[in-house]
């Protein structure tokens, strides 16, 4: 059974993405708390979420997640509040689909998609030789 | 090898498509601003720019659009930005469509689609437009299968298919938009002078009904003339080329469509007869395949209109689970039996009754309406209880390698043919009367999102259990 890990460039990656989500929040909060009090309050509220995702949470769940492929189904592990195990035999396998986004491509990382009939699993940026070795196996048949 | 497959510049319009829609007005609002007040306040401007990103980056997708396709899997890649990259592997496509529309023609273009059984509802999995030559190719590529027979059918039976499968129903979901938009295109009241015309031709008849009686009458005729022309020219041309392990309809007169789908997609087989149907002895069949379609499992036409023995003796040797193989459970052969077959028909019956009577006294001004109503109610229980005692004569279900099942639907009658692996559930139903009768529904559905499902009544609980278990070998 081969087991893939997350890299730490995905935690990057997902630390840059939310920090510029949390900078345009921010930005709209503060601009209307020089006028509006409520609104620094939900700046502050934001910035000890921010905080907390970037320095625990997203550690905590990239760490926790991990892809098996066995002889015949594909595991994936993830989740450390709510653990969840999601098992896809091949057989129910249809296709599987990569995205790279720019920073994802600047970084080297491919997150996939493995479409089922009826379900599909998202599997969050992993190195792009790994990913492609993945995918392979997978859809080739040489996991089999 | 990997043959490569470049999108058609009519892919740019496809693409830029849903986004151009929500520009076009403002900017026509602009326009006329300016051709009025000759002055435009800085929006045609940012609209122009806007069109033209958007225009550059549906060139940009058109660029890098790519398919490759080997001998094993097919790869779509698409995006500029957000590149996705879908690797599906040959076998396990479910179905490749090819659509040629008017359009499409005068380009030398072809639309193609290709499906799964996975993927988003309501929409082809792919769905882009490639060069005839090179989308014939990848067709080739795809479902290089020789064919084993062709079958067309003559214009004669697509009409008796069309005559008998229309409805006035299906006729005014096709006609009213179009003459809805026809009159927003020319700006004209189209809908109001057809109804005007309509009023103008039924009240030259006269009859023992009221007039709204002929307008009625009149509108579902129209209807079902509309319904008939579309059924017809949808299903014109229509050709099943049977090849080894694939199977190919071609239909269509002004946009020409082909479906190829793997034998192996196929779900089950439906052998259906409408009420028009029976009058003619006619029958159609329908093959459904997963992973195909709005619904992700849809039915298929292959033939529209044939004898039943013909479409029997074509077909079982191309699909070897038409030829059932298991012990036939039937309803109880007496008269209790029959009667409980015909309650639902005598309930309406006697509904229609209770408010027949009282409207007829209550509105004694409408008495001929009333009464026209009446007939035609009356007609259609009458219809239904014909097809309730067809259903007491006819149900019938084997479990065996091959599953069969015929029951009613609705007004049609239809026959369910699967192997045994094709099915995803089947429940047995019991009431009160039919713990007493020590009988049961059994309601059978195929494994497949949407699928076909059949409902037989009144059938042996014990029986049906029993040969269950004993075809799926499930230990009591």
């Amino acid at each position: 059974m081969k087991e893939y890990k997350l890299p730490h460039k995905t935690l990057l990656l997902w630390r840059i993405r939310t920090a510029l989500i949390f900078c345009l929040l921010a930005s709209i909060c503060a601009f209307y708390s020089f006028t509006m009090k409520p609104f620094l309050i939900a700046l502050l509220v934001l910035s000890v979420v921010f905080v907390l995702t970037i320095f625990w949470y997203l550690p905590q769940l990239f760490k926790a997640f991990s892809i098996k492929h066995s002889n015949n189904a594909v595991i994936i592990e993830s989740g450390f509040i709510v653990k969840q195990c999601h098992i896809l035999p091949f057989s129910r396998l249809i296709y599987t689909q990569s995205v790279r986004t720019p920073l994802a491509r600047l970084l080297g990382l491919t997150a996939f998609t493995l479409k089922a009939a009826r379900n599909k699993l998202f599997v969050p940026e992993i190195d792009a030789t790994d990913a492609k070795e993945f995918i392979e196996a997978i859809s080739h048949g040489d996991a089999l | 090898m990997k043959t490569v497959y470049r999108a058609h510049p009519l892919m740019i319009i496809k693409l830029s498509k849903p986004f151009l829609i929500v520009l076009v007005f403002p900017l026509l609002r602009a326009l006329l601003q300016y051709l009025a007040k000759g002055e435009i306040k800085g929006l045609v401007t940012f609209e122009i720019i806007a069109i033209l990103m958007i225009l550059g980056l549906a060139v940009a997708r058109f660029f890098t659009f790519r398919v490759y396709c080997d001998d094993k899997t097919v790869t779509v890649r698409q995006g500029v930005i957000f590149v996705r990259k879908s690797e599906i592997e040959i076998a396990k496509l479910s179905s490749v469509q090819t659509e040629r529309t008017p359009i499409d023609y005068l380009c030398g273009a072809m639309t193609f689609r290709i499906n799964t059984e996975a993927g988003t509802k309501n929409r082809p999995d792919f769905e882009f437009k490639l060069n005839f030559s090179r989308g014939k190719e990848l067709s080739k590529q795809l479902y290089s299968d020789e064919p084993v027979s062709k079958q067309r059918f003559s214009a004669v039976k697509i009409a008796v298919m069309a005559a008998t499968t229309s409805s006035a129903f299906t006729g005014l979901i096709i006609g009213v938009p179009i003459i809805n938009r026809a009159g927003n295109l020319f700006g004209i009241a189209l809908s109001e002078m057809l109804f005007n015309e309509i009023n103008n031709v039924s009240s030259k008849f006269e009859t023992h009904f009221p007039p709204i009686v002929n307008t009625i009458t009149l509108i579902f005729l129209l209807a079902y003339a509309v319904s008939f022309i579309y059924s017809f020219c949808k299903y014109l041309s229509f050709k099943v080329i049977l090849g080894e392990n694939q199977l190919e309809v071609r239909s269509g007169f002004f946009s020409k469509c082909r479906t190829a789908f793997k034998k192996s997609s196929v779900n089950n087989v439906l052998i259906v007869q409408t009420p028009l149907m029976l009058l003619f002895k006619r029958f159609a069949m329908k093959v459904s395949v997963g992973g195909f379609g709005e619904s992700k499992s849809e039915s298929q036409i292959v033939v529209p209109s044939g004898k039943y023995e013909e479409i029997k003796k074509d077909f079982s040797l191309y699909f070897p689970f038409l030829t059932p193989n298991g012990n036939p459970i039937i309803p109880k052969r007496s008269l209790l039996c029959e009667s409980r077959f015909l309650f639902w028909p005598g309930v309406c019956l006697l509904i229609l009754l209770a408010l027949a009577i009282p409207s007829a006294v209550y509105f004694a001004n409408f008495t001929h309406f009333v009464l026209f109503l009446t007939f035609v109610c009356f007609a259609l229980i009458a219809f239904y209880a014909y097809i309730s005692i067809l259903e007491y004569k006819h149900t019938s279900i084997e479990f065996g390698e091959n599953i069969f099942a015929k029951g009613v639907k609705g007004f049609r009658t239809r026959e369910l043919y699967c192997p045994k692996e094709k099915v995803g559930q089947i429940r047995l139903t019991r009431f009160f009367t039919d713990f007493y009768y020590k009988t049961c529904k059994i309601k059978l559905t195929i494994c497949s999102e949407n699928a076909d499902s059949i409902h037989l009544r009144h059938l042996d609980y014990e029986t049906a259990r029993r040969n269950i278990f004993n075809c799926f070998g499930i230990e009591e």
